[in-house]
């Protein structure tokens, strides 16, 4: 489940064209220029999203050029800003929510270290009995798969608990940011989301309700929730952009100053995808060789997949916003390998 | 839980050292000249760590403050021609990735004259003077202590408080950082010795280096300065109350830092760990992050006679009252000390004590003396782990 998007629609599937959400690795040495290219995007306009770069939000010079310069940044973190300043009562509530979601995943921190800990021990165990060493494994896997889905769900409430008594989208101020920025998105014939603070940029998305500006929702009994999300224009994003994108955002970076981190949940996101966990420059924050780290890591995205998004990689997902055949992900033994959605990864 | 010092493994050397070739060679002004020329002196090829001296003189010696190893090491005198300038030497082996601060000693007949080396170009400044380094092989000095050309600098600015409590005027000066906000909260950290830690330990470009890399989370810092330090220092009433019943609640008024216990750090090298430790003693639930530094933590298990002067004996006397009845008095701290520098016993000593009152104690040794480049290396480690930066949070 995804947070509150108000004003999703069921759409007719047959109808629609076929618009697509392309996933980009790190964007350091960038190639959106030639993907949006590639999508037969050259010259389109372009809505442009860096909230996640913060009070560099409008230092977008580079990204406009390669844009062509036919972009409008949607200034989500700018607007938040004169959203907090005309409404005082709605930023000390949103200031109070962060206090408790920070306040909660420290706790949960806590207990999924120590969680995390026992894993590492037991597996490093000499097993004289292999059936039951597998057994430990998979109760600790199950705990930290717990308390994933636990915290997840707990946020969710919390969230949930501040749009039913604060009510933003009642408030002068959010309504008219979000008619402006819907308005906008209407006028693009694409969506550009740049990487950047993924906490921030998605309180940001979350307040502007991005979720059905961007994609409609389609009934599909395939799906354990009974609809997918299908962009109502070609939408590209990488690092934090990728990451909001998705159902689940799992925070990673194993290459800490003091210690290798834990990966850990922060929330659901926007729900724009189905069935991935979206790892940008995987290869780079995860240590990749410890193998052990990589099972714990995929088992806990599982049913979801693990999926890389390292530089120079471009997966453009199903129009249902799925994994293609043959994308490199994470395999269940912690290797990459290349996604099958029958459950068996190739080579 | 303690952090192992990743040490790089020992170093080898394959061959003669190039004294030892030099020495096999018919020497005069131009060979020793050229050989000078070609190396950086000390000369370390692997573990071994080669000193020289080049000049007349009765005798000639290494000075260095390695614990437990002799302090005074003669050096040799290499058989010149005469009318060629003598050259001294010596070999010390070091352990991979050592930082040792040394000086030359000299003797003309009754008199004796201490000096950096004048072959080496390295040389680490402290409030008492400076002092030559040897850097032994694996040692590299960190790239987050000079400027980077891409970190926006944070702001500083003298904070001048009268305190009544010490009932002089304190000088802080207060670290505001790149893009500083006043409607975002900040987590506030208190320094002892703070010129010496902006003089001697770059702490100001080490602050804006980590906060740009997202290694640590924009924070306030104060830099305090004491008045009379042994004094101030060595758990004194009157300095805690200025830090946490003067400097805290201006702070708070003037400045948008978290009023939180857990978003509060004290920190301290040497007696300014004594400083940040008796602090947050006497107000427990005030100051819930230490960050110690080579504390001067020495205490005595039977009798008074710790052998420190009389400097210590309100440390001493504080310590043992401590080391009696241990009391929780953070949730966190930091401590690091070097291997080589005399404190090392009663801070590994210190680490389980402080371990048993429910505190989680980061503990970090390095190769390293009682100095502030030893101070400034271990700086990311241990404001990284002190108030972590977003790093987990920001995917570009």
């Amino acid at each position: 489940m995804s947070m509150p998007a108000e004003g999703t629609v069921d759409g007719d599937r047959d109808a629609a064209p076929d618009h697509r959400i392309t996933l980009l690795g790190p964007q350091r040495d960038p190639v959106v220029d030639d993907v949006m290219r590639s999508l037969g995007l050259e010259g389109a306009r372009v809505a442009t999203i860096t909230a996640g770069w913060r009070d560099r939000e409008h230092d977008d010079g580079l990204l406009v050029d390669l844009l062509s310069g036919r972009c409008v940044n949607l200034g989500l973190w700018q607007r938040m800003q004169q959203i907090w300043e005309e409404d005082p009562e709605l930023e000390r509530a949103d200031r109070h929510r962060r206090q408790v979601l920070t306040e909660m995943q420290q706790l949960y921190l806590i207990g999924l270290q120590q969680a995390v800990e026992a894993c590492t021990r037991i597996r490093a165990h000499q097993p004289r009995d292999a059936r039951v060493h597998q057994m430990a494994i998979e109760d600790v896997l199950e705990i930290i798969h717990d308390l994933d889905d636990r915290h997840v769900r707990r946020v969710a409430e919390l969230h949930e608990e501040f749009y039913a008594v604060h009510e933003p989208h009642h408030r002068d101020a959010v309504v008219r940011g979000r008619h402006e920025v819907g308005r906008i998105v209407g006028e693009c014939d694409a969506v550009v989301i740049a990487g950047g603070h993924v906490g921030v940029l998605l309180g940001t998305l979350h307040m502007f309700n991005l979720a059905p500006v961007l994609a409609t929702a389609v009934t599909d009994p395939a799906d354990p929730q009974g609809v997918h999300a299908r962009v109502d224009r070609p939408v590209v994003a990488w690092g934090a952009g990728a990451m909001a994108l998705t159902e689940r955002v799992v925070l990673f970076y194993d290459d800490s100053v003091v210690a290798p981190g834990v990966a850990e949940v922060l929330m659901e996101g926007l729900g724009l995808t189905r069935g991935l966990v979206a790892l940008p420059a995987a290869s780079d924050r995860l240590d990749v060789k410890d193998l052990d780290r990589m099972r714990t890591l995929t088992h806990r995205c599982h049913p979801r997949v693990a999926l890389p998004l390292d530089p120079g990689d471009r997966v453009t997902l199903t129009a249902d916003g799925r994994v293609p055949e043959g994308t490199r992900i994470f395999g269940a033994d912690g290797t990459t390998t290349r996604y099958a959605a029958s459950g068996e990864e190739g080579a | 839980m303690s952090q192992q010092p990743a040490y790089p493994p020992p170093p080898r050397h394959k061959g003669k050292l190039a004294i030892n070739e030099l020495r096999t060679r018919r020497l005069d002004e131009q060979v020793i000249q050229r050989f000078l020329a070609e190396h950086e002196v000390p000369v370390v090829e692997g573990a071994k760590c080669t000193f020289l001296y080049r000049g007349q003189a009765d005798g000639v010696a290494v000075r260095h403050r390695i614990v437990n190893q002799p302090q005074h090491v003669p050096m040799k005198r290499l058989e010149v021609p005469e009318g060629t300038t003598p050259l001294w030497y010596v070999t010390i082996e070091l352990p991979a990735a050592s930082r040792v601060e040394y000086q030359i000693e000299v003797r003309h007949g009754d008199g004796v004259e201490t000096f950096n080396d004048p072959l080496n170009p390295h040389v680490a400044h402290s409030p008492v003077g400076s002092s030559s380094v040897c850097q032994a092989a694996g040692y590299q000095r960190p790239e987050w202590i000079t400027p980077q050309s891409d970190a926006r600098p944070g702001e500083l600015v003298d904070l001048t408080l009268p305190s009544t409590a010490l009932r002089r005027t304190a000088h802080h000066r207060v670290y505001l950082p790149a893009r500083f906000r006043r409607s975002s909260r900040y987590p506030l950290l208190v320094v002892h010795d703070g010129d010496d830690y902006l003089d001697y330990a770059a702490m100001r470009t080490v602050l804006d280096n980590l906060i740009h890399d997202l290694d640590m989370a924009e924070t306030i810092v104060v830099f305090t300065n004491p008045g009379d330090r042994l004094r101030e220092y060595p758990n004194h009433a009157p300095h805690a109350r200025h830090l946490t019943t003067e400097l805290l609640p201006a702070l708070e008024e003037q400045l948008p830092v978290i009023r939180r216990s857990d978003a509060r750090c004290l920190m301290g090298a040497s007696f300014g760990a004594v400083a940040s430790l008796s602090t947050a003693a006497r107000d427990p639930g005030v100051w819930d992050n230490l960050f110690l530094q080579s504390g001067s933590f020495v205490f005595t298990d039977i009798g008074s006679d710790h052998g420190g002067g009389p400097a210590f004996d309100p440390v001493v006397k504080f310590m043992n009252r401590y080391r009696e009845n241990p009391q929780r008095v953070a949730e966190r701290m930091f401590i690091t000390c070097g291997v080589y520098e005399p404190l090392i016993v009663p801070n590994r000593s210190m680490v389980p004590v402080f371990r048993s009152t429910g505190a989680q104690v980061q503990y970090v040794e390095s190769r390293d003396g009682h100095s502030w480049e030893n101070w400034r290396d271990r700086l990311r480690d241990g404001l990284s782990w002190i108030f972590p930066g977003p790093q987990k949070l920001v995917y570009e």
